[in-house]
């Protein structure tokens, strides 16, 4: 698999459609329904017909069968689909054998089709239980040497199959059925091919061990704790199995007609390990939902919580890692910047979000992709905490935002008031103080023409100052007449450089908008004169019925600094009304300020 | 003997209205500067007996400003003049080397002399 799949906000299993749900239950269900007929019709034959076998060995092959079928539905109701028509392929077998293996006496038709189906099928468990088992818990063979040991399995199962279906001329049970292949075989045909057989299933045995090493080596740590439990048995009854096929080897038989308590050892191995793996494994997934409730409710509580951690433990896969997309890759939690995650041999990889743009991609033990519900619940949980978190961090980024916009809003209300201050000591009052020097000398000497005119000047400059400064403070044609006459006397006062053009009336808006539309426009136009070298500054006006947008372009040399305290302030002004600046200005390119300011 | 005054305020306005003034009470006015820095090397070439100086000026204070007169010598008398009312700047002047203090719009000759001949 190369994409990492994409994990829906919704169950995983409500996303199949209903023909591909009926495509994969249906299979395991009819295996079930088959294995379920077969057993019936088979105890009834045992029963109902003379066998070799004491009632102890019916017992125990009724109860290995039953075990086994609990097994295969239970797999089913896990919705272990591949692996459910492993064990339930299993256990149509042990059905369809059950009866013949007791060695039916009767030459009633339905003994015979019994033996015939039981010497056909019996040395076929060999490889079907090896298939199961390498294939376990995936129910998909993986890699070429585990396909290799079980398609010769199967051969070899085929060969003795055949043998057995043959038959030879020295039967050790006369009295039994005899299947409708038989023709008896000389004495030789029922040595020595066995005894190849046996070497070909002992080697085969010792290269499906190995293969079980390397599949457990090759496994992650959660899936190693899968494979444990079924795999000891395994191995056990494996060896077990190996020691009888020997004896088996050096008498020419087949070892599945070997000594029953033997047999029973193998079974019963086998019986225990698979079924108890399988009852570790439900109960596991259920304490696994478990645990994603509990750590969803304990990482929304502390949301400085690990949350690769969390999910490692929640999940039972302490491998388990989060990355997070970035613009140029992934990092971590940490933010640390990390290689894209790929699958690997232990390794899959799951997408959290959409898949055009994920939140995260989680890379998990392989065994997890066998528990989709989990997977998805753990990505259903990742996806609100991470979506949480960011949410999180967005309200705290614009607290900050706006924290700092007001405390520059207020160190640039005290500037502006230590420089009217200071605008007003060194302009008017010092004029005010000269005039009042000149009066006092006019009182002394009323015909000094010099000092009166120079009283005159004062007070004409006095009065300029003044006016210019009222106009800083807060103009009066903007309270009197609105923005747009404000903006024409602005462009008056700044000299034939800048120009106003403004698409229809603007009619009036809340003073509030008014003083930050007026103010940061005449920012931006000062900043332009001052500094851009431009020789031309257009300001452009319009309202529409949601937004007042203003431009102000020069044809200046651009690079103009968003950081600089002209523009955050004008950034400040801007919001402080809701309304948004946004800046052009490429290097000799010219500048554009543009404010939206929404006044529905 | 008339007063020869050296005048010291960043005002260019004021100051001409102020010579007008001085020179009406007779008081001779032998130079003017804006600065701290004017001010220090007018009162080395001009010699003045009497410093009318601006407290606030672009480069420094006027207190420092007197500072340095008075250790000149002879140290000429300093009178401290300021736009400013009298109480906001009084605890800044605590200790300065002046003859004293007038408010600009106090600024008549006779105020002038009381402090200077006093």
């Amino acid at each position: 698999m190369t994409d990492p799949p994409s994990v829906p906000p919704t169950s995983a299993r409500s996303t199949a459609g209903a023909g591909a749900w009926r495509g994969t239950v249906g299979v395991p269900a009819l295996l079930l329904g088959a294995s379920v007929l077969f057993f019936g019709l088979e105890l009834w034959a045992t029963l109902a017909t003379p066998h070799r076998a004491d009632a102890a060995g019916v017992v125990r092959e009724s109860l290995f069968t039953l075990s086994w079928l609990l097994v295969g539905a239970v797999a089913m109701w896990l919705g272990r689909t591949a692996i459910a028509i492993r064990i339930l392929t299993f256990t149509l077998l042990l059905s369809a054998t059950f009866a013949g293996s007791f060695g039916l006496m009767s030459d009633a038709l339905y003994a015979r089709l019994i033996a015939t189906v039981t010497v056909v099928l019996i040395p076929l468990q060999t490889p079907l239980i090896g298939h199961l088992l390498l294939s376990y818990p995936t129910g998909r063979l993986d890699g070429s040497m585990a396909k290799r040991i079980v398609t010769t399995a199967y051969v070899w199962g085929g060969i003795e199959a055949v043998l057995l279906a043959l038959g030879t001329d020295d039967p050790r049970c006369p009295e039994c059925a005899v299947s409708f292949t038989y023709v008896g075989l000389p004495a030789f045909w029922s040595r020595a091919p066995f005894t190849v057989l046996a070497v070909g299933w002992g080697i085969l045995a010792v290269l499906f061990l190995f293969q079980l090493a390397r599949q457990f080596r090759a496994a992650g740590k959660r899936q190693r704790r899968l494979l444990r439990l079924p795999y000891f048995a395994i191995v056990l009854a494996c060896l077990f199995y190996l020691g009888l096929i020997a004896v088996a080897a050096a008498r020419g038989a087949s070892a599945w007609f070997m000594s029953p308590a033997a047999l029973v050892t193998v079974q019963v191995l086998a019986l225990l390990g698979v079924p108890l793996s399988f009852l570790v494994s439900l109960i596991r997934e259920r304490f696994a939902h478990k645990r994603i409730g509990e750590f969803v409710v304990a990482s929304v509580a502390a949301p400085e919580t690990d949350l690769e951690q969390a999910l490692g433990t929640a999940l039972g896969d302490p491998s388990l890692t989060l990355a997070y997309p970035v613009v140029d890759g992934y990092v971590d939690g940490q933010g640390r910047s990390v290689a894209k995650p790929v699958p690997a041999a232990a390794t899959q990889v799951t997408l959290v979000g959409d898949a055009d743009s994920p939140l995260a991609l989680i890379t998990h033990d392989r065994s997890l992709a066998e528990e989709p519900a989990l997977l998805t619940a753990a990505g259903s949980a990742t996806r609100l905490l991470l979506e949480n978190s960011r949410l999180n961090a967005e309200v705290q980024a614009r607290l900050l935002e706006v924290r700092e916009s007001r405390s520059r809003i207020v160190e640039a209300a005290d500037n502006a008031r230590v420089r009217l201050e200071r605008d007003l000591h060194d302009g008017a009052q010092q004029r005010l103080l000269a005039i009042g020097i000149a009066l006092n000398l006019l009182e002394q000497r009323p015909d000094d023409t010099e000092v009166l005119s120079y009283a005159k000047e004062e007070v004409a400059g006095a009065l300029t100052e003044l006016r210019a400064l009222a106009a800083g403070i807060h103009p009066a044609v903007l309270t009197d007449l609105g923005l747009l006459a404000a903006l024409d006397a602005l462009a008056q006062r700044m000299g034939p450089l800048v120009s106003v053009q403004a698409s229809g009336d603007l009619g009036r808006l809340p003073p509030a908008v008014e003083a930050a539309a007026y103010f940061s426009t005449a920012e931006a136009v000062t900043n332009a004169v001052k500094h851009s070298a431009a020789t031309s500054v257009i300001v452009t006006a319009a309202r529409d019925a949601d937004n007042l947008t203003i431009s102000i372009a020069d044809d200046g040399t651009g690079s103009a600094d968003p950081g600089g305290p002209g523009l955050v302030g004008i950034r400040d002004r801007i919001s402080s009304v809701d309304g948004t600046m946004t800046l052009s200005s490429p290097s000799g390119q010219g500048t554009e300020v543009k404010l939206v300011i929404p006044c529905a | 003997m008339a007063y020869r005054v050296l005048l010291v305020d960043d005002h260019p306005g004021f100051r001409r209205m102020a010579r007008r003034l001085l020179e009406s009470g007779g008081l001779v006015v032998v130079g003017e500067a804006g600065t701290g820095v004017a001010a220090l090397s007018a009162a080395i070439a001009l010699a003045p007996d009497l410093v009318l100086l601006d407290v606030l000026l672009p480069d420094t204070t006027g207190v420092t400003i007197a500072d340095q007169l008075a250790a000149f010598d002879p140290a000429p008398k300093v009178i401290l003049i300021s736009s400013r009312l009298r109480s906001d700047l009084a605890p800044s002047l605590v200790g300065a080397r002046v003859r004293g203090f007038l408010q600009k719009d106090e600024l008549t000759i006779q105020r002038l002399l009381e402090l200077a001949d006093d």
